[in-house]
């Protein structure tokens, strides 16, 4: 996939992904790879982003006498993955459009 | 490559690259490594999943905000204006205090010669009621005259250039304090 189309994506895919609940790192990787190829290098720009842009929170939990940082969504968060999903709508009346002609 | 190796060079890699926030991003790595093995793989198998530390670091370089060079020369500039303070306050201090020093030299100058003016004219003035021989009293009432004019006359020159000194000297000191303002 084109790599600036992919970007956009990925951060609406982590942001969808912590809409139905907080999540730790491994687990959003495994879950967003169910449906688009993402490394662990390309998640956490992401996460680091996300979190600087207010969009999620983290915090650490012990775990089995480890750290493991779990991520949740803000109010911030919620209300820019409400912007993808109109923005995209847009894109996919457009790609519709396409995909008729071809 | 074991997870010591990788987490040293992905380290030395991070710091290469200039990226903000190492310790946070090898946390990252160190926690996927970890949940990796505990689903089955071994550590060398979860190390090799991750990829070449350098690729890694290099994605990490592209995305993530380093540590940016101007901010060492921003950081000089800071310095160097609060280095020139030391150097200015004294200087602004000196010309407040010779700005006073010329205020009070003036104000006793005036008051001076004010005093001796007006205390001539008592003078002149008891010279007459005085008792005395008539010469005496014409002379001290002259010199009393005399004295007093000049003393006014000076008190008047004091007071009326001072002002006007005084007057260039505040703007003066206020150019000089705005100006500093501005620069900074």
């Amino acid at each position: 996939m084109d790599p600036q189309i992919k970007k956009g994506i990925l951060d609406a895919c982590v942001l969808a992904e912590l809409q139905s609940g907080e999540a730790y790192g491994y687990q959003l990787l495994k879950d967003i790879s169910t449906v688009i190829n993402i490394s662990e290098s390309t998640l956490y720009p992401i996460l680091r982003r996300l979190e600087k842009s207010s969009c999620l929170t983290s915090h650490s939990v012990a775990f089995d006498g480890r750290l493991r940082k779990y991520y949740r969504i803000t109010a911030e968060g919620r209300d820019k993955l409400a912007k993808f999903r109109d923005e995209w709508q847009a894109v996919a009346d457009v790609i519709e459009f396409i995909r008729r002609k071809c | 490559m074991d997870k010591k190796q990788f987490i040293n060079l992905l380290r030395r890699k991070l710091k290469r690259f200039n990226v903000a926030d190492i310790e946070e991003t090898i946390s990252y790595y160190e926690e996927l490594i970890y949940e990796k093995m505990q689903e089955g793989l071994s550590e060398n198998q979860a190390v090799a999943s991750l990829g070449d530390p350098h690729e890694v670091a290099s994605s990490m370089a592209v995305d993530m905000v380093a540590k940016s060079k101007t901010t060492g020369v921003n950081a000089a500039l800071i310095l160097l204006g609060a280095m020139s303070t030391p150097i200015l306050l004294p200087i602004l201090l000196v010309l407040a205090v010779l700005y006073f020093v010329v205020i009070v030299v003036w104000g006793t100058l005036a008051f001076s010669f004010g005093f001796a003016a007006i205390a001539s004219l008592v003078g002149a003035v008891g010279s007459l009621i005085i008792p005395g021989e008539i010469a005496t009293k014409l002379f001290s009432t002259g010199i009393g005259l005399i004295s007093f004019v000049m003393c006014g006359a000076i008190c008047y020159v004091v007071v009326k250039y001072g002002l006007k000194l005084l007057n260039i000297m505040t703007v003066k000191l206020a150019q000089k304090v705005f100006k500093r303002r501005q620069e900074r």
